[in-house]
C-alpha cells in the first residue's frame, strides 16, 4: 500500500487526456463561495450558540457534558412517556449523532445464530497494529484487559475496530470468521461523522450516565445493520445482537455486546481506557 | 469471568491517553503564543490553539480554508446546500479535531468532513444521483492572438468530454473530480473520499479507460488527442 502510495507520479500524468481534464476543472460552474470571513463568522457563532467543545476530552468542560447529558435524558424519558413521532424522531436523531441509528419495531426478520458474524472486509489483527491503523482511538476495559482477537473492518482506516473476549482465555480462535460467538464483542468507531449500525429495538434504549458519558442500554436481543461507508444498509449482514450498552467517549462510539447484565456492562465501560 | 486478568500495562495505558488527547498540547492560547513567538500563524500552531478552546484561532482554519471546501462540495454535488454543507463540515471538525493527526495536513482532512456531509445530503430526503457537473456559462475571454473558431472547437471539445463524463459511474466521477477538478493527490483522494489508499489509482486508470471509450463512440475514431 504504502509502495503505492509514494508512486505518485504516474504515466497518467503525460496523458493528454489528463492534461484535458484538468483544463476542464477550470471551466467548470462552481456557485460563488461566500466571502471566507462571513464563512468564518458564521461557522464562529454557531459553535459559540451550540457550545460546542473542540475535540479532545480535555476540551470539554465537564458542566457542559453535563448539560448535555441532561438534555437528551429529558427528552428520552420524555419519549417513554409520549412515545409520539415527534419525540421519537428527536431520539432517532441524537443516536445517529453517535454513529448508531436506533429505529423502533420489529425491524428485518434475523436468524437466530450462536455463530459470529463478520463485518465487510475484515481481517484479524493485535491492539497495536489496531491503534496504528484507526483513525479514532482505540479503547479497551482495563477490567477485561487486553483481547483475545482484534478486528479491523471495512479499508484503511479501518471504519471499525472490534474487541473479542472469548470464556477460554487460553485458546482464542485465531479466525472468528464461522467460528465461536465471542463472550463480549466491543465494536468501536468514529462516530461524530456518519451512522454505522442501525438498531431495531421494540422498547426504547434506556439511557444511563457513566462518569459523565451518556450511554443507552438495550436490555434484549435485537437485530443490527451495518451501514456502509455510502450510507448504505448491508441488509445481508443484519444479525441478532444480544444486549448492548452503547457509549459515546469523546470521538470513539463503543458498543459492549455480550452475556452482561446492565451493571457489569456498566461496569466494564467504566474502565474504558 | 475475567475479572483476575491482568490490568493494561501502564505504558499501554498512557500511549492510549496520549492517543486519546492528541499530541502534548500546551493547555492555553496564551502557551501556544508564547511557545511560537506570537507571529504569523501556521496551519499546525491554528488547530493546537482552537485544540485549546480558541475560536479565534479557528477562525483563522475557516476562513482560510472555506474556498476549497466550497469548491469540493460543490463538485461532489451539493448544489445549492454546498453553503449549509461547508459551515456544517466546519462545526463537525472543530468537534473532531481531538482525532486530527498533528503529522498530517489538514486540508484533505476537513474535505473528507466536507465529501461525507455532501454524501450525507445525497441520502437525506432531497436525494441527488450523480455530481451534478456543468460547465460555466460565460465562456471564457478568448486568448488574445486566438482565433474565435478555435476557442469554439475548444469549447465544443469540452462539452463532449464532460457529457462523457457524466455517464460514467458515481465512483469514477468522484475520483476524477478529485484528482483533475480539485486537483488532489491520490493520497489525497483516499482521504477525502474514505477509500483505501490502494485503490485510487486502479479507480482511476478504469475511469479514464471507460471514458475513452465513452468519447471514441460518437465520433467513431480512436482515442481524441490533446
Amino acid at each position: 500500500m504504502a509502495e503505492r502510495e509514494r508512486n505518485e507520479s504516474t504515466p497518467l500524468e503525460n496523458d493528454p487526456l489528463a492534461a484535458e481534464l484538468h483544463e476542464l476543472g477550470q471551466h467548470l460552474e462552481v456557485t460563488p463561495a461566500p466571502a471566507a470571513g462571513q464563512v468564518a463568522a458564521a461557522v464562529r457563532a454557531r459553535l459559540e450558540s451550540a457550545g460546542v467543545p473542540a475535540g479532545g476530552r480535555s476540551a470539554r468542560p465537564w458542566s457542559q457534558l453535563v448539560f448535555r447529558a441532561a438534555a437528551v435524558l429529558a427528552i428520552l424519558f420524555a419519549g417513554l412517556l409520549v412515545v409520539s413521532p415527534q419525540v421519537r424522531a428527536a431520539v432517532a436523531d441524537l443516536l445517529r449523532f453517535a454513529g448508531i441509528e436506533i429505529r423502533q419495531g420489529q425491524g428485518p426478520q434475523v436468524p437466530p445464530s450462536g455463530r459470529y458474524s463478520p463485518l465487510p472486509g475484515e481481517r484479524v489483527t493485535d491492539l497495536d497494529t489496531a491503534r496504528e491503523l484507526a483513525d479514532f482511538p482505540i479503547l479497551v476495559p482495563a477490567a477485561l484487559g487486553p483481547p483475545d482477537t482484534v478486528v479491523v473492518a471495512d479499508g484503511e482506516p479501518p471504519r471499525v475496530v472490534s474487541l473479542l473476549y472469548y470464556p477460554d482465555a487460553e485458546s482464542p480462535p485465531s479466525a472468528p470468521a464461522g467460528g465461536e460467538q465471542p463472550m463480549i464483542r466491543i465494536d468501536e468507531f468514529h462516530g461524530s461523522i456518519s451512522p454505522v449500525f442501525m438498531k431495531y429495538v421494540d422498547q426504547q434504549a434506556e439511557p444511563v450516565a457513566i462518569g459523565s458519558y451518556l450511554a443507552f442500554w438495550i436490555d434484549q436481543p435485537h437485530p443490527v445493520l451495518y451501514v456502509d461507508r455510502g450510507g448504505r444498509v448491508q441488509e445481508e449482514l443484519a444479525r441478532l445482537s444480544g444486549r448492548t450498552l452503547i457509549v459515546e467517549i469523546g470521538d470513539t462510539t463503543v458498543r459492549i455486546e455480550g452475556d452482561l447484565d446492565k451493571e457489569r456492562a456498566i461496569e466494564l465501560a467504566r474502565t474504558l481506557r | 469471568m475475567r475479572k483476575n486478568r491482568p490490568r493494561a500495562t501502564k505504558p499501554r495505558n498512557r500511549r492510549l491517553w496520549n492517543r486519546a488527547l492528541g499530541p502534548a498540547v500546551p493547555a492555553t492560547a496564551e502557551a501556544v503564543a508564547r511557545s511560537t513567538g506570537g507571529g504569523s500563524t501556521d496551519d499546525a500552531t491554528a488547530i493546537a490553539r482552537a485544540r485549546a478552546g480558541d475560536l479565534d484561532a479557528y477562525e483563522v482554519l475557516v476562513a482560510r480554508y472555506s474556498a476549497p471546501a466550497h469548491r469540493t462540495a460543490v463538485l461532489l454535488g451539493a448544489g445549492d446546500d454546498a453553503e449549509d454543507v461547508v459551515q456544517e463540515a466546519f462545526v463537525k471538525a472543530y468537534r473532531a479535531l481531538g482525532r486530527f493527526k498533528p503529522e498530517s495536513t489538514f486540508r484533505p482532512w476537513l474535505l473528507q468532513i466536507v465529501a461525507n456531509e455532501t454524501m450525507n445530503l445525497h441520502r437525506s430526503a432531497r436525494r441527488r444521483s450523480g455530481l451534478a457537473l456543468r460547465l460555466a456559462q460565460i465562456g471564457d475571454p478568448t486568448p488574445a492572438g486566438d482565433d474565435p473558431a478555435g476557442a469554439a472547437v475548444r469549447d465544443e471539445r469540452r462539452r463532449l468530454l464532460l457529457a462523457a463524463i457524466r455517464e460514467l459511474p458515481e465512483k469514477d466521477q468522484q475520483v476524477l473530480t478529485c484528482r483533475y477538478f480539485l486537483e488532489l493527490s491520490e493520497a489525497e483522494t483516499a482521504t477525502v473520499l474514505g477509500w483505501p489508499a490502494g485503490s485510487v489509482k486502479s479507480r482511476l486508470s478504469r475511469a479514464l479507460v471507460r471514458l475513452r471509450t465513452k468519447l471514441a463512440q460518437p465520433l467513431g475514431e480512436g482515442v481524441p488527442g490533446g
